[in-house]
């Protein structure tokens, strides 16, 4: 009987120790995260910040027939859409690359690390001395012989961003999915080799599955990264860049400097609702491709 | 574990309470230490200023004594907060009325925070309205009120002036409160000066193109453009300025209300006449005080007797815009052998345009607005001028006319005698009586300043920051003018919409 009551101070004692070493990271949770984001709600849901009239999901609704939300919206999910799939088939590829090699792996791993450590000014610096309409990329075209443009105001300007998005998000991938190319079993491998299995067999029922949770986390973390790029993008084209660029920050950074709390906090509540649908559908999906592969 | 979960709700609270208070009390801190350091300096200002009042050069002195004697308000009790853009504590007509209004009424106390960086003083500001911090006055110095207005942050003001019986509209310049309406014909921000556009033009130009716009009434930067392209092309003068003022985002300012309709949200820039028009603006040659960068237009400096300077240094320059009271005022003295016309109002929409430097206004978190209103009317009201620091008086009002007929009177007489004298000591010779002729150039000055004008507002910088990259690189040659239209077309959409 002692022995189980000690056992059992001995638990509380412990629960006590982690819920005091947790406190911290908690209070910050709250305090910065949580607390901010209810009283971002509040603002949503009423008129000014000096009558504060309840006016229920009416800024919501407002915020959604926007025009110019609208088009801010479609620009980020369609770069989304493409750009997070080119990352994580780019990261892929590259992963698979550097684990085939034999020498100087590391290197050249730590190439696609290095522009991640950049800071977005210094990133920004390289791009446009490239796409600058006297850069480095129009100074290769005249010399060829071929008809130059202003890169960074024409309609190509959404694959510029791009191209940058994955230069600085690449790194991470590769080095996920390296972890989780070096994780499978190659007795898997060789067996599936014996029983004369293709490449592209051995790719699809053997790389593809045991790569599948990594992909995820990798997924996971280029879509948070592809919110991330709206830095760069202030620093190329400002508050009010072309129409293929205009980002849902962009609408939110107007707002802000407009003082207007309301429609800022509108589609704050938006964003967030869609990223959460976002991670909900994707938590999903990989516990029901898990269970099916298993 | 419940207990535990209490405890931590408990320690967040705590926690919280006590950040408030020291945030507080820092706030405290601040504006306090920035008020004894005015009072330092204002000391040594108001000890000048006191024995002005008693000379008695000053005739009208006596009536904020006055008023304030009068006035059933000797009870005003209350503390406000009033942020200004202004790096030079001394000549700031806030700091100088605010120190007069605690002395006249005791109980009330007057904190001012000052900014010297627009950037930085833009954004503090849209954070404290938003965050419902902001002081009980703001300065709009560069800060699109508009917007503000509409999203219910600022108070009206007609109201208060209307509430107010020691308030007499008819000693000031009613048009210009009128210009400052908004579509409801709200007023939520007060000018305490303002300045009307205008330009004058060289006299032999005037007359070899029939462009004799004095007599018009005014002229339109539209007028003013198709005048100089027809210039370029009949004096054959490949040197030929327009004016040392005009750059490409000049059209823009003024021709705004043609281009977009902010009511309906409708953007009128990808039409075959504004694609004429950028051609013409391309044709526009920059004198040597202006540069065109991506990054916005120079500008040129300005100063007494500068119009004669830049049309004598530069028989290219067609128009030389007047931008200060000094600048206005010599071009409207009749000085001899000048070779510029009179001051020209600049049009828009048919309509003289004017801008204000100096508005102020009242946040609707304000706790006391009959006591902001109250300080708002002071700073308008009569007041003792020192005659002889003209520099001095017209930075008070930020080199702008005052909104108060007696102070515009007294301002434009001393300015008026300072000019004559400076352009006797100059060179300049004028014949007639001096006082007849300051008279004359008063009256014919409050005429214009008493005209129904249109004010120039201030979302027109974010604009401009908005297109000029485009316009730029149409400039340099690097879009054509249908690309550029196209996109300037599509992001003053996006703006207006959001």
């Amino acid at each position: 009987m002692n022995v189980t009551i000690r056992s059992r101070n001995k638990k509380k004692y412990r629960e006590w120790v982690l819920w005091l070493l947790l406190l911290p990271s908690l209070m910050g949770m709250l305090i910065f995260y949580l607390l901010p984001f209810f009283l971002s709600m509040y603002y949503a849901m009423i008129d000014n910040v000096v009558s504060r009239r309840f006016v229920g999901l009416q800024n919501f609704i407002d915020t959604f027939r926007n025009l110019s939300f609208q088009r801010a919206l479609k620009n980020t999910a369609f770069f989304i859409l493409v750009g997070v799939p080119l990352n994580l088939i780019c990261s892929f590829i590259i992963a698979s690359l550097l684990k085939k090699m034999t020498k100087l792996k590391g290197f050249f791993g730590l190439i696609f690390l290095i522009p991640m450590i950049i800071p977005a000014g210094a990133v920004v610096f390289v791009w446009k001395s490239i796409f600058d309409v006297n850069g480095i990329l129009n100074w290769v075209l005249y010399s060829v012989g071929l008809p130059m443009k202003n890169w960074l105001e024409s309609e190509w300007v959404l694959g510029i961003v791009i191209i940058i998005f994955l230069w600085k998000n690449i790194g991470i991938g590769m080095i996920l999915f390296w972890t989780g190319l070096n994780r499978i079993p190659k007795t898997y491998y060789e067996v599936a080799r014996v029983e004369g299995g293709s490449a592209m067999r051995q790719f699809f029922n053997i790389t593809l599955v045991y790569i599948m949770p990594t992909g995820f986390v990798a997924a996971l973390l280029s879509i948070i990264n592809s919110f991330k790029i709206f830095k760069e993008v202030f620093l190329l084209f400002g508050n009010y860049p072309s129409e293929w660029v205009y980002l849902l920050q962009h609408y939110m950074n107007n707002q802000f400097l407009a003082a207007n709390a309301q429609k800022l906090s509108a589609s704050a509540g938006i964003i967030s609702a869609f990223i959460v649908s976002v991670l909900f559908f994707f938590f999903r999906s990989q516990r029901k491709l898990s269970e099916h592969f298993s | 574990m419940n207990k535990f979960l209490k405890f931590i709700l408990v320690i967040i609270i705590t926690m919280g309470s006590l950040t408030g208070c020291s945030f507080e009390a820092k706030n405290d801190e601040l504006y306090n230490s920035k008020l004894e350091e005015i009072t330092v300096h204002l000391n040594k200002y108001g000890e000048s200023v006191d024995e002005l009042i008693k000379s008695p050069q000053n005739g009208n002195n006596s009536t904020q004594k006055e008023l304030a004697t009068d006035s059933t308000d000797s009870g005003l009790i209350g503390t406000l907060r009033i942020s200004v853009m202004w790096p030079d504590h001394e000549t700031n007509l806030i700091a100088v009325a605010a120190k007069k209004f605690q002395a006249l009424y005791p109980e009330v106390k007057i904190q001012i925070q000052f900014h010297d960086d627009v950037l930085k003083y833009q954004a503090q500001t849209s954070v404290e309205l938003m965050s419902n911090t902001a002081a009980d006055i703001i300065d709009f110095f560069y800060i699109p009120y508009e917007r503000y207005a509409a999203a219910g942050l600022l108070a009206d003001l007609y109201p208060l002036m209307n509430a107010d019986d020691s308030f007499h509209k008819e000693d000031y310049f009613v048009n210009v409160f009128e210009a400052f309406e908004d579509s409801q014909n709200g007023l939520f921000a007060v000018p305490l000066s303002f300045i009307f556009n205008s330009v004058s033009m060289r006299q032999d130009f005037m007359k070899s193109f029939d462009a004799e716009f004095e007599n018009r009434g005014g002229i339109s930067y539209q007028q003013m453009l198709d005048l100089y392209v027809r210039a370029q092309a009949g004096m054959e003068d490949e040197n030929l300025y327009m004016s040392e003022f005009a750059s490409a985002t000049s059209w823009f300012e003024f021709e705004w209300d043609n281009l977009v309709d902010t009511r309906n949200k409708k953007v009128y820039m990808n039409t075959p006449e504004f694609l004429s028009n950028l051609e013409k603006i391309k044709r526009i040659k920059l004198t040597e005080n202006v540069t065109q960068t991506k990054d916005g237009p120079g500008v040129i400096g300005s100063g007494y007797f500068i119009r004669d300077e830049i049309f004598k240094r530069n028989p290219a320059v067609l128009f030389v815009l007047n931008s200060s009271i000094e600048e206005n005022i010599q071009t409207l003295l009749p000085f001899h052998d000048m070779i510029y016309s009179k001051p020209i109002p600049i049009l828009s929409d048919g309509m003289p345009t004017m801008y204000a430097p100096f508005v102020l206004g009242i946040t609707n978190t304000c706790q006391n607005k009959e006591l902001a209103w109250k300080f708002l009317s002071y700073c308008m009201a009569e007041r003792a001028l020192p005659v002889k620091e003209v520099d001095t008086n017209s930075f008070l009002f930020r080199l702008g006319f005052p909104i108060n007929k007696q102070n515009f009177r007294k301002l434009v007489q001393a300015v008026a005698n300072d000019t004559l004298s400076k352009g006797g000591v100059a060179g300049y010779s004028f014949s007639g009586n001096r006082t007849a002729v300051i008279e004359e150039s008063m009256a014919q000055v409050e005429k214009w300043c008493g005209m129904k004008g249109k004010v120039m507002q201030m979302d027109l910088n974010l604009f401009l920051d908005l297109i000029y990259p485009d316009l730029y690189q149409f400039l340099i040659g690097k879009q054509t003018a249908e690309q550029t239209a196209a996109r300037i077309q599509t992001k003053t959409e996006i703006y207006l919409n959001e």
